[in-house]
């Protein structure tokens, strides 16, 4: 397994694509941080929005932005694979199907860490920079959002690479992956509306679990503020890790390969 | 009963069955392969003798990829046995894959990644020590000049070589390749053969390959197998094909016994047969058709026909197909 595990790490390091989007995504944070000072610097005290405080909120208030953009590095990293016919190289080499899985899990969130850690050190970095500190959405709330999304966030990276790996096509999976992790919980919160059973089974997914945030210019009111609700975070984040690699080891385990 | 010599005994017969076993890299055993309700395969019983260059024909449909599937782990039997190495538990053959070099239909690859990258990639997930090795290899194949070309714009013959590239890595014990000369021009054709031919006498590489180029298969393979609608109908060594499927000169003769008794004294060690239809079958002749009508011309006899026919594993396998004799 840790031959496996080096061969996709030297896959990603040779992954242009992952280079690419990381960059994309610090230079969209470093454009919207710059947007915001040339604003700043226009309109003087008559723009309200050229402070650190609502540029981290733009990310402190999406907390599933983490889980959409870790199912989008999957995607990045794995969608060559039925097209291409690599998956079957590794098969042939006498690699277990579990071992595939897990290999590609690791080394999926690894190369999301890493990607994160360079986008939020340029979106961080750009706002101290050229915005003025001040508000109510401090660092602190973007950098505890981090340990508390990172669970949930693993849980849909590895829920999108079960699904490219189950479907024939990569779209087919991407749209069960977000009806699996924003379809679902949506409904059933809806439901929970009639019946409180549904809410709270709702209230165990991580789409339902930020509804009560109220992160604005005004306030800053997280659910991971509290110990409380930081633990929860991560209970609901690591279910959901759980469930989403046993749903890999059973349905992968035997899954035959195409082309 | 005495339990340690009954003990004994067991181990006993288990090593003679294991001896028996080894004899034979690939073996299976009625295996059965159904994609719904379609049967890909059929009972299918194959013997991939151990250092022996294995042909496996059949037309397109027969299910020649499914079986190579079967033995690569790309997908799973409906029933029956499948043993590599000896054998036949799923987690022993998943580790004598690490033995084998397989390549099924194309080559995969990482679009994105070079040959050489890719090469890389494969020789890190066997846990292959050494990057020369990728080197090597590389022009092994013949495609050292494409290393640093990215694998999505080579072309299909360059794809195969890649994909035998693959294939070699980690020095296998047995190779399987569904269609290896599939797209290569001519000189890579005989550059492939000669390379079969060479991994297999001077490192004892078994060699599983199936191809629809008969008479390519026809001079490199030592075994073949016809698999004809997902049904194996025959296993045979080439050297018996020879026999059943040599040159032969038909000639119609006016005394074909007396002619018959004059060629075993005028050209001994000549193989012939006297026919029904007033023919002698001479077989794999080591004269000219000259020599022999010259023969019977000066001793009177009257030629009514000279053909020269030539027997191939073509002709072998059409027959076989059409239910007809095992013979060409």
């Amino acid at each position: 397994m840790l031959n496996h595990i080096k061969s996709e790490l030297y896959r990603t390091v040779c992954n242009k694509s992952f280079y690419l989007i990381t960059g994309v995504m610090a230079g969209l944070v470093l454009l919207m941080n710059g947007i915001l000072w040339v604003c700043r610097v226009n309109f003087g005290e008559r723009f309200h929005y050229g402070t650190t405080s609502y540029s981290f909120s733009i990310l402190v208030s999406s907390p599933m932005f983490y889980c959409f953009a870790a199912a989008l590095v999957a995607q990045i990293l794995y969608e060559s694979d039925k097209r291409t016919g690599n998956a079957k190289n590794a098969v042939a080499f006498g690699i277990s199907r579990t071992k595939i899985f897990l290999g590609k899990c690791i080394v999926g969130m690894a190369a999301c860490l890493i990607a994160l850690a360079v986008i939020l050190t340029v979106y961080i970095a750009s706002a101290f920079l050229l915005l003025e500190q001040a508000g109510p959405v401090g660092i602190a709330d973007l950098l505890t959002e981090v340990p508390a999304m990172v669970l949930s966030a693993g849980a849909a990276l590895v829920l999108m690479i079960v699904f490219m790996d189950l479907f024939e096509k990569n779209a087919v999976g991407f749209v069960i992956w977000g009806g699996v992790f924003f379809g679902i919980p949506k409904i059933l919160f809806y439901l929970g509306f009639g019946w409180e059973i549904f809410m709270e089974i709702a209230m165990w997914m991580p789409n339902n679990l930020f509804v009560g945030m109220q992160v604005n210019t005004m306030e800053c009111v997280t659910v991971w503020n509290s110990a409380d609700g930081m633990i929860r975070c991560l209970l609901v984040g690591g279910i959901w890790m759980l469930l989403s690699i046993l749903a890999g080891l059973l349905l992968l385990r035997r899954k035959e390969i195409a082309r | 009963m005495n339990l340690p010599v009954e003990k004994e005994r067991q181990a006993l017969d288990r090593q003679r069955g294991d001896k028996r076993m080894s004899e034979y890299v690939i073996e299976t055993r009625q295996v059965t392969k159904h994609y719904g309700r379609l049967q890909a395969l059929s009972q299918v019983d194959i013997h991939v003798k151990k250092g022996s260059i294995y042909g496996l024909i059949g037309d397109n449909g027969a299910g020649k990829s499914t079986l190579l599937k079967l033995l690569a782990g790309h997908c799973f039997a409906t029933s029956g046995e499948i043993l590599l190495f000896g054998q036949s538990g799923e987690k022993e053959r998943e580790r004598r894959r690490r033995q084998t070099g397989i390549m099924i239909e194309q080559a995969g690859f990482v679009p994105g990644m070079t040959v050489k990258q890719m090469l890389e990639y494969c020789r890190l997930q066997r846990g292959i020590a050494g990057k020369k090795k990728t080197e090597e290899i590389l022009q092994l194949t013949g495609i050292w000049e494409k290393r640093k070309s990215k694998c999505k714009n080579l072309s299909l013959g360059q794809k195969q070589r890649l994909g035998l590239a693959i294939a070699l890595i980690g020095e296998p014990q047995l190779l399987i390749l569904d269609e290896p000369i599939n797209g290569l021009d001519p000189s890579g054709i005989v550059e492939m053969r000669n390379l079969f031919r060479r991994l297999n006498e001077e490192k004892n590489i078994t060699i599983l390959l199936s191809s629809h180029i008969l008479s390519e298969l026809q001079q490199v393979a030592s075994d073949f197998g016809f698999l004809y609608q997902g049904r194996m109908l025959e296993e045979i060594s080439a050297k018996k094909i020879l026999e059943k499927c040599s040159d032969s000169l038909n000639i119609e003769i006016s005394d074909p016994e007396r002619y018959a008794a004059l060629l075993s004294s005028c050209f001994p060690g000549e193989i012939f047969r006297v026919m029904p239809e007033q023919a002698i079958q001479i077989s794999n002749p080591q004269r000219e058709a000259q020599d022999y009508s010259r023969l019977a011309a000066e001793h009177g006899f009257l030629i009514k026909r000279l053909e020269r026919q030539h027997g191939s594993l073509e002709d072998y396998y059409m027959n076989l197909k059409n239910g007809g004799t095992k013979a060409c």
